[in-house]
């Protein structure tokens, strides 16, 4: 405070001194609500009082943002702010609900989509979702893109696919990308290669005791047999010349046929062509229709050469009349060798209406895809005419579990020339072969299994389980012969599915239920898991180091990122990602990156995922 | 002489004590060639597998302009220890880097000398791509093959005027004869031999080639697949001709019996486009491919069941151009009072009265051809059939029906002689006597109902033409010098062939028979003795014997017995014979049948030929014997004539040749053998194995022996009794020799015992 004061400075301090005052006061008051209700009523124009309203409004305004500003306290910035927050609650909850109309209609979208997609499409998903519903079960949803492709894969092709295959098929958003998967396996040599071994154990392909076909036969017949199922040669032609071929076992490879029986006598020969292309036991055939059905091959003769083994397969050619009977009751009178009684046969077996040929088949298709037929088992068919057989089937279900389904791929094979090929894509592209195998309702379990509306659960075949070893881990199986001479090496790198001679094994095939091939019959195959099987996963020295060489190799690759390493061990060996739980539970075990032992810790890691991953269910069976 | 005889005596005393032991009747044996063929106008390395090839001095190859610049032979390849493999490999290494050899070490006590790994600085390309294949061989002894373990070298020069075609190689050995043959090749075509062995860890390069070319390779152990690699454009046809099992027919230690090529062609990508493993019933497959597009494609070569041995090779003809034509053989010459029908010509004939030979095709599937003959009681008649010697794959079987349809006679697949490769005796034969005048039927077709415009055939409808094959195995009937050796000739009389055969050499006069050279009536397999007069060297010596009974004059076929697969055997007929000198076993040359004496032997003094050396000597000695003669100054020297020692030159006895003994039922007969003693202490007697019934040697007396114990006579005396079989036999008599040998391990002397064949003599029991 100044003491000394002169006249000159008073009087003008005094007055600002008032007018600060005076502002001060002015802005302090609260606005006249009165002056708010009570617009200035004035004659001269309402643009006065607009002006005004404008006037307070901009003030207001500037008020607002000045009281917003600089007071926190005040009760209009309160009002205020309140109202912004129940504006923007306000929005807030339309925004929600929008979105909640938008998810409710994708949720409604997605529903409508799992719904079309759970509707049949195809005549044979119609079929099966006919069945289904009527046996109370609903329509199961498909398998993911990784189960579908590795069952599929190593179902039809035989084959563990290779990481990159696995990515690239889940990474490709083609809508038809499975049916064109299942094109393009049909069209592989995998396919070929698996089939052959399927169709080799059928026809008993073996050098040795008992069916004696001797080496240099068995690689000509499998050769032939590869060759036509690669170019889906007609069945129904491959049979044809099956039945009727003649000449030499080493020159005309189907005439290896009927050598291919460890009971060659019209009555072995009977049982071989009953079971394999009919799917019928001829030991369950009364003595005198096995008398008569056997007639058809009692004129087949045997010659040899003088080369090793060669041998001729011929009709008789002195004349004969033949008196032979079908199982469903036709019977023929043949003169043979004009007539040769396998022509008669074959005639027979082959024409359209054959109640026996194509529907053996196409059960034996089914059989190869989901381990048992439609009827089961598929090579036990039962032995009826045809005019009880559909009664039969309509009426008792335990034989057939769905005799329209049966009836419809039969009629498809035939439509189709017998092309395997193109049942198997019906098949493959069917709602049943791309369920899941985790069933809808567990309690259902067994009902589901039985009327495949879950994919059955089974133990691969010994060869896939071998090449598996091989293309996953680099366990490979070298494969030698001492029956020739000099000794038959197979190359290495050549699967397993493709050893033509039923007579070349290793111990880990037998040990994986590799057939004899003695027989021909689907039970020679032992799908099953044993304990010899389990001890010899956990236990072999040679699996281990296998399973140690590949964990040690893939720790090398991914030192410094152990996600892609778990990764890439899961995709090779299970042809799947990890799930989210899976990789946490597994990085929770590992140090960080940066530890000194990391590397160390690492290496164990891998190889012990491997080695683990190897010993589970899923490495080993159809899922 | 005697002190000779003594010289000659001790000399093979020692060669009998000091050999005795190891002695072996096995000649020189070769399994493969590799390669099996070359180029006109190159040189070639070719190594050649087999056994008993010591001594080998030279190879006989068939045709002209084929010349053999040099033959070495190929060590066998031990298993080299530490320093000394260690060695081996760095120095294999720098010589295929085209570095210095690293310098040789030390050799340690368990280094082993070798011709190769010891030189390896100083080895031609071949000879180090062997040294390099054997030393990194995967060796399995459960799979050797001790009859193709030893190998030799031959670099041969191909002339370029010489004829493309089929030839035979053969080796001729100092002391172990000649080998038998394996078929060679002259080619035209450039030749491509498989991607040579590399020192490990690189593999063989995969070999190009531009069509036309000639493939060579051998399929080794480990289920080997050999791969060429060849440019082709869309539209191309390209034939591959593969030649495998024709190198190695039957192989008697493998099973399959022989070696089953399979070729096949694959994309760059290593798809299968299109595969071959046998041509119209021929086993060696002949593969066309049409190239579907531009590119690089594969062609491979594996065995069919993946054997693989060194044995197993292969040869492929590369050229454009479609599937050869089956080769046909001609059919033997047309008999002259046999007709030529097609088969056209002999339906409308209806009935066929005269022999016939019909030409015919069953050109379709399951075709039956039936003709109809006349027949005529007691005239046999043959029907035959030739199709599948001839290189027709025609299976055919005969069925002979009389008027009423029944059925006289089936056959399919007769027993004819395994003479050649043909592994089917497919054409059938009936042999048919009518016992009525009358019309029969003959059907034929073929028993697996094949046909096609390649299954030609010609059936003979004819009367009984008797005929013979005479076969003599082995092609390489190797003798001992001054030797005598028995072989054994297989007889196939035809048709009720059934008369003496008498077989004469021709091309040689060095070889002759030893004894009989009359095969007798009936007999199948007969031994007949060969002997030589060999020179001091060892040149082989070509020759063919031919075979005379009555109007039919042929040659006996030459041909090498093969086994297959354990247990069938074969003639694998060759060229020619060709014979070189053999060693001789114990007791060879000892025994010899004596007749009686036609002229004793005396010395002779010979008078040696002028030349300009002897001159002087010479025409002094003429001067000498002729001194005294008025008008003989003619040949007069001037110097006085020395005086001329004349040597003497022994001529032998000539004795009755012994050839045969004539035996009556109930009586003796009288042979008197020779024989050379030596060692002194060697004891003989004549044996008789299987004699002929009722034939045997009641005494064996020594009616001389010579002053110095060195040879002696003698007496055998054979007796027939009443109910001797009687016939006629080439009788091969034997001499059991017993002789000391070298001490054993307990320092006693080992008697040893030999049999001994003497010379086939024809018997004749009456």
């Amino acid at each position: 405070m100044c003491t000394h004061f002169s006249g000159k400075t008073f009087f003008p301090v005094v007055f600002l001194s008032s007018v600060f005052l005076f502002s001060s006061l002015l802005s302090a008051a609260p606005p006249s609500k009165k002056g708010a209700k009570n617009p200035v009523k004035s004659n001269n124009n309402k643009n006065t009082v607009v002006k005004k309203q404008d006037r307070k409004k901009k003030q207001e305004t500037k008020k607002k943002v000045l009281i917003c500003d600089f007071c926190k306290n005040c009760p209009t910035c309160t009002r205020k702010r309140e109202e912004i927050k129940e504006r923007q609650k306000a929005e807030k909850a339309k925004l929600a609900e929008k979105k909640a109309l938008e998810a409710a209609r994708k949720a409604k979208e997605k529903a409508e989509a799992e719904r079309l997609a759970l509707l049949p499409k195809t005549p044979v998903d119609k079929i099966l979702a006919a069945n289904w519903e009527k046996n109370s079960l609903s329509m199961p949803k498909t398998a993911s893109d990784a189960v579908f492709f590795r069952r599929i894969m190593l179902n039809v092709a035989g084959k563990l696919p290779s990481p990159k295959e696995v990515t690239d098929f889940l990474k490709d958003k083609d809508k038809e990308k499975r049916q064109k998967l299942i094109d393009r396996i049909l069209d592989s040599d995998e396919y070929a290669n698996m089939m052959s071994m399927r169709f080799a154990d059928m026809l008993r392909i073996k050098s040795e005791f008992p069916i004696n076909l001797w080496p240099n036969a068995v690689q000509a017949y499998h050769r032939k047999i590869y060759g036509d199922l690669k170019n889906d040669r007609s069945y129904r032609e491959m049979v044809m010349e099956m039945l009727t071929s003649s000449g030499s076992n080493f020159r005309y490879p189907y005439a290896n046929f009927f050598r291919a029986s460890a009971n060659r006598q019209p009555e072995g020969l009977a049982k071989v062509t009953a079971l394999t292309f009919m799917g019928i036991r001829t030991e369950k055939m009364k003595e005198d229709d096995l008398k008569k059905f056997m007639a058809f091959f009692s004129r087949i003769r045997y010659k040899s050469t003088d080369e090793w083994k060669e041998e001729i397969v011929y009709t008789d050619p002195l004349p004969c009349t033949v008196k032979a009977r079908t199982p469903n009751g036709d019977s023929f009178t043949i003169s043979s060798p004009e007539e040769d009684p396998r022509n008669v046969f074959a005639k027979w077996l082959l024409q359209e209406d054959n109640p026996y040929f194509a529907r053996a088949f196409v059960n034996r298709l089914w059989h190869y895809y989901f381990g048992k037929g439609l009827i089961h088992p598929a090579d036990d068919m039962p032995i009826v005419p045809i005019s009880k057989f559909r009664r039969f089937f309509g009426k008792e279900e335990e034989k057939c579990v769905n005799t329209d389904l049966l009836e419809y791929l039969a009629e498809e094979f035939r439509k189709s020339n017998y092309s395997i090929k193109h049942v198997s894509r019906l098949i493959l592209n069917s709602r049943a072969y791309q369920a899941p195998s985790a069933p809808m309702k567990k309690e259902n379990y067994e009902k589901e299994l039985k009327y495949f509306a879950v994919y059955p659960l089974r133990r691969m075949e010994a060869e896939v389980i071998v090449d598996m070893l091989g293309s996953a881990v680099w366990m490979r199986e070298r494969y030698m012969s001492v029956i020739p001479e000099p000794f038959t090496y197979i190359p290495v790198g050549r699967p397993s599915v493709l050893i033509d001679d039923g007579s070349i094994t290793s111990g880990l095939l037998d040990k994986f239920g590799r057939p004899s091939r003695d027989s021909g019959e689907l039970s020679e195959r032992k799908n099953i898991a044993t304990d010899a099987q389990r001890l010899y996963l956990m236990n072999s020295s040679r699996l281990y180091n296998a399973t140690k060489n590949y964990g040690t190799n893939v720790s090398r690759w991914t030192r410094k990122n152990p996600t892609s390493g778990i990764n890439d061990i899961y995709l090779r060996l299970l042809s799947r990602y990890p799930e989210k739980k899976e990789m946490d539970k597994l990085l929770k075990r590992l140090p960080p990156v940066k530890n000194r032992n990391f590397y160390n810790v690492y290496v164990k890691f891998c190889q012990d995922l491997a080695w683990a991953l190897v010993n589970t269910k899923e490495f080993l069976f159809y899922h | 002489m005697k002190k000779t005889n003594s010289i000659k005596s001790i000399f093979l005393i020692f060669i009998v004590t000091v050999f005795l032991p190891a002695h072996s009747f096995a000649d020189a044996f070769i399994g493969y060639l590799y390669p099996s063929g070359g180029q006109q106008g190159e040189t070639i390395d070719i190594i050649v597998g087999g056994m008993q090839l010591w001594g080998t001095h030279t190879a006989l190859i068939t045709g002209e302009g084929c010349t053999v610049e040099k033959i070495s032979s190929i060590p066998g390849f031990n298993h080299p220890y530490y320093v000394q493999r260690k060695y081996i490999i760095e120095a294999m290494k720098a010589r295929k880097e085209g570095k210095l050899l690293p310098e040789k070490p030390e050799e340690t006590p368990d280094w082993r000398p070798h011709k190769y790994y010891d030189r390896i600085g100083e080895l031609t390309e071949t000879e180090f791509n062997i040294a390099i294949a054997e030393f990194y061989a995967v060796r399995n002894s459960l799979q050797a093959s001790p009859a193709i373990s030893q190998k030799m070298l031959v670099t041969l020069k191909i002339d370029k005027n010489a004829k493309p075609g089929r030839r035979e190689f053969r080796l001729a050995t100092k002391g172990s004869g000649v080998s038998n043959p394996i078929p060679f090749y002259v080619g035209s075509y450039p030749e491509v031999n498989e991607g040579v062995a590399e020192i490990p860890p690189e593999k063989p390069e995969i070999k190009s080639f531009t069509i036309p070319a000639t493939l060579n390779g051998q399929i080794m152990p480990g289920g080997e697949v050999d791969k060429f690699l060849f440019q082709a454009k869309k539209g191309e046809k390209i034939t591959f001709k593969v030649r495998a099992r024709e190198f190695a027919p039957f192989l008697g230690d493998g099973v399959p019996g022989h070696f089953q090529a399979i070729a096949e062609i694959f994309d760059s990508k290593g798809k299968s486009l299109t595969f071959a493993d046998d041509f119209h019933g021929n086993i060696d497959p002949v593969l066309t491919f049409t190239v579907p597009a531009d590119g690089q494609y594969a062609f491979t070569v594996r065995d069919s069941i993946y054997r693989g041995r060194a044995d197993f090779v292969y040869r492929v003809e590369a050229f454009y151009g479609d599937t050869p034509t089956i080769p046909r053989l001609p059919f033997p010459a047309l008999p002259e009072n046999v007709k030529l029908f097609s088969k056209e010509a002999a339906d409308k004939e209806e009935i066929l009265k005269e022999n016939v030979r019909i030409c015919g095709t069953l050109d379709r599937e399951k075709a039956i051809h039936t003709f109809r003959f006349k027949g005529e009681k007691g005239k046999t008649k043959v029907l035959e059939v030739l199709a599948r010697r001839y290189g027709s794959p025609l299976d055919a079987v005969l069925i002979l029906t009389d008027e009423k349809g029944n059925i006289l006679h089936k056959n399919d697949d007769p027993k004819y002689p395994r003479i050649g490769i043909v592994h089917h005796q497919a054409d059938p034969y009936i042999l048919f006597t009518p016992e009525k005048d009358g019309i029969y039927t003959v059907k034929l077709f073929a028993a697996d109902g094949h046909g096609g415009r390649e299954y030609f055939y010609a059936l003979r409808i004819d009367e009984k033409r008797p005929d013979f094959r005479v076969v003599l195995a082995p092609s390489a009937p190797n003798i001992a010098w001054s030797g005598s050796r028995p072989f054994l000739f297989h007889v196939f009389p035809v048709e009720g062939f059934k008369e003496d055969i008498v077989l004469s050499i021709k091309g040689t006069d060095k070889i002759f028979f030893d004894g009989t050279n009359i095969i007798p009536a009936g007999a199948e397999k007969v031994n007949i003795s060969l002997a030589c007069n060999w020179y001091r060297n060892n040149f082989p010596i070509s020759f063919k014997i031919i075979a005379r009974s009555g109007k039919i004059t042929k040659e006996v076929i030459p041909a090498d017995e093969a086994m297959q697969a354990f247990a069938y055997t074969h003639f694998i007929p060759a060229e020619n014979f060709a014979v070189a000198k053999s060693w001789k076993y114990s007791g060879e040359g000892r025994f010899f049948w004596r007749g009686k004496l036609l002229s004793p032997g005396k010395n002779v003094p010979v008078y040696p030929p002028v030349t300009k050396k002897n001159k002087e000597k010479v025409t002094a000695k003429a001067i000498k014997k002729n001194s005294g003669k008025k008008g003989n100054r003619r040949s007069a020297v001037k110097r006085p004539p020395r005086p001329v020692k004349v040597p003497v030159k022994w001529v032998p006895p000539v004795y009755e040749k012994v050839d045969k003994v004539i035996l009556k039922a109930g009586s003796s007969a009288e042979l008197t053998l020779y024989a050379i003693l030596s060692p002194h202490d060697m004891s003989y007697s004549v044996t008789m194995e299987n004699p002929p019934k009722g034939v045997s040697i009641v005494k064996q007396e020594v009616i001389y022996t010579d002053k110095n114990y060195s040879s002696e006579l003698l007496k055998i005396t054979l007796k027939a009794d009443k109910n001797a079989a009687k016939g006629v036999y080439n009788y091969l008599f034997k001499v059991k020799m017993m002789f000391d040998a070298s001490p054993d391990k307990n320092g006693d002397i080992v008697r040893k015992e030999t049999l001994v064949p003497l010379p086939v003599l024809r018997m004749e029991v009456k």
